[in-house]
């Protein structure tokens, strides 16, 4: 079984049978980048507590499973519009970018594609710059063309490399603007939106392998956290050989976040070892279950 | 008193409304009624109107039996707590209204909220609710996107333009009816054209359906030479619906005719 790692889910929204069934399938790690919550958050404060528990609680978790778990941290597109949250969040950033597991700045970019969006997404490339970190950057639904445009143009004007830039949820018509560049080129494989593994293996075939990284963006809506080791089945099918898939689903993936200095790729290569003994601030995740050991 | 943090509330229609609901009444229900509205003149805070709101659903029934203006559909319920609440918002000093309205909307769950964006073009005339109104829009709750979206002159009157584009785009994505956004004939033109050809340019690359309604989206008379060819190869290959080739063979009909 080739290996994976899924470098765009957020775990926090999905259950212990999803961890279980992923690590069946291969799946050795995964990136969760910070998102918005399905409505609006009120205060800083909630910031403050979700970004804690991706890195305590939901890491924990994660390892309770032998999946090796890492976090992006920032302040996500839809939330960059309420300016007075947004401003207190960019204040609490720089205490989170420094910490263990935390691989990039992330998820950032378009959603409406406002003013206040530019200036959000502008201020976290440079914090990123700043610390040194790989950048996840999403795509807007909506004029995704323009939004991805935009995004390439801001990437230049702040002048991070490119290569330390994952641009997300490419599709047919936005992952040529992003071939121009240097950037990495991230696609979200969906049940029924976004991209699917036939449209994906037909990207690989017309395209190649290189800076190519597939995720399955799986959250609390409709999705599916299988889509990495499916999307390995349908290259398979597609006549793809082992390497090239481990590439793609596997190598590209780490070889991009292991910029960071927070990743070795070592260490990821193999699954965590369980202990289900363990706990997190006096809390499990077994209820009432013999713990496994390996 | 700082007017440019004032609503403008449109009285008048705040009257009617209040009207119609009172003449669509049960009789047995009116004392309740009456008593509550009282209750709120003598005391127009948050906490009365949330406690009062909250009685509602013992006395009125949730059906969407009552219809004022055009395609504005309530349920009695609903009429009722929406009514309790403009209440006590004309009877806050002026300079203070905007702050009870955004303290309202905080606390009232997504069904009065529903209510009060259909009617917000009533409640802020002067637009100075932009700022919640957009940041109410980036729900994913259909329902409560249609109320700004739908039948609503809001928009019209306050969105920049490129926001209002994103509106479209958004309620198009939505599959809401988007010949009833107020507003949309006034937007049509060369940017939203080409905002409606890159959507179909990856619907088609994705394999997928062409939104029925993306064709509202476009100014015929006003695409460009290429996006005419692009539209018409399409039509060629049989890729778009039929209504497609109707539009781009009417434009072409009606240049004709001004140049003979
Ligand atoms: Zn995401």
């Amino acid at each position: 079984m080739p290996k994976y790692f899924d470098p765009h889910i957020h775990m926090l929204c999905r259950t212990t049978d999803d961890y279980q069934n992923m690590a069946a399938a291969g799946i050795l790690g995964v990136i969760e980048p910070a998102f918005w919550q399905g409505q609006a958050r009120t205060c800083v404060g909630s910031f403050v507590d979700y970004f804690d528990t991706l890195l305590g609680w939901e890491r924990f978790r994660a390892s309770m499973f032998g999946i090796h778990h890492f976090s992006a941290i920032g302040l996500n597109p839809k939330e960059a519009n309420s300016p007075s949250i947004a401003a207190e969040v960019l204040d609490i950033l720089p205490r989170y970018l420094g910490r263990d597991g935390v691989v990039a700045v992330g998820e950032i970019g378009y959603d409406d594609i406002t003013p206040e969006e530019d200036l959000f997404l502008a201020r976290q490339l440079e914090l990123a710059k700043q610390f040194n970190l790989p950048v996840l950057i999403h795509t807007p639904h909506r004029d995704k063309i323009g939004g991805t445009k935009r995004t390439l143009a801001v990437i230049r004007e702040v002048g991070i490399a490119e290569h330390m830039v994952i641009i997300d949820h490419l599709n047919e018509v936005t992952l040529p603007l992003v071939l121009e560049s240097d950037c990495w080129r991230g696609h979200s494989v969906y049940p029924n939106t976004k991209m699917s593994e036939q449209r994906m293996v037909a990207l690989l075939q017309e395209y190649g392998t290189e800076k190519m990284v597939v995720n399955s963006a799986a959250d609390w809506g409709i999705s599916d956290p299988l889509k990495v080791p499916k999307t390995g089945q349908a290259m398979r099918d597609a006549g793809f050989t082992d390497a090239q898939v481990e590439q793609v689903l596997f190598h590209n993936a780490v070889d991009f976040f292991a910029q960071s200095g927070q990743m070795d790729k070592q260490i990821v290569s193999t699954p965590l070892a369980i202990d289900q003994r363990r706990q997190w601030q006096n809390n499990s995740a077994l209820r009432g279950q013999e713990p496994v050991v390996e | 008193m700082n007017l440019e943090n004032s609503l403008e509330i449109k009285h008048q229609a705040l009257i009617d409304l209040q009207e119609y609901f009172i003449k669509h009444l049960e009789h047995a229900l009116l004392p309740w009624w009456q008593q509550a509205l009282d209750q709120i003149q003598q005391t127009p805070d948050i906490h009365k109107v949330m406690q009062l709101s909250s009685q509602c659903k013992r006395y009125f029934n949730d059906d969407p039996t009552l219809s004022l203006y055009n395609n504005l559909v309530w349920s009695p319920l609903r009429l009722a707590r929406l009514l309790l609440l403009t209440q006590a918002l004309i009877q806050q000093p002026v300079d203070t209204q905007q702050t009870f309205l955004h303290q309202a909307f905080a606390w009232v769950d997504d069904q009065e909220k529903i209510s009060i964006l259909k009617v917000i073009n009533w409640l802020d005339n002067s637009g100075c609710c932009l700022d919640l109104v957009q940041q109410a829009g980036r729900t994913s709750n259909s329902q409560l996107f249609a109320a700004i979206a739908l039948n609503n002159a809001y928009p019209m009157h306050h969105y920049t333009e490129r926001a209002f584009h994103q509106l479209i785009l958004k309620a198009l994505s939505m599959s809401l009816e988007i010949q009833h956004m107020v507003g949309l004939a006034e937007h049509r033109g060369p940017v939203l054209n080409q905002l409606a050809l890159e959507l179909l340019e990856e619907q088609l690359a994705a394999d997928r359906a062409i939104s029925d309604d993306l064709i509202h989206l476009v100014a015929f008379s006003l695409l460009t030479s290429a996006q005419r060819k692009y539209l018409e190869d399409l039509c060629l290959q049989r890729r778009l619906a039929p209504i497609w080739q109707d539009h781009l063979v009417k434009v072409r009909g009606s240049e004709r005719l001004i140049v003979s």
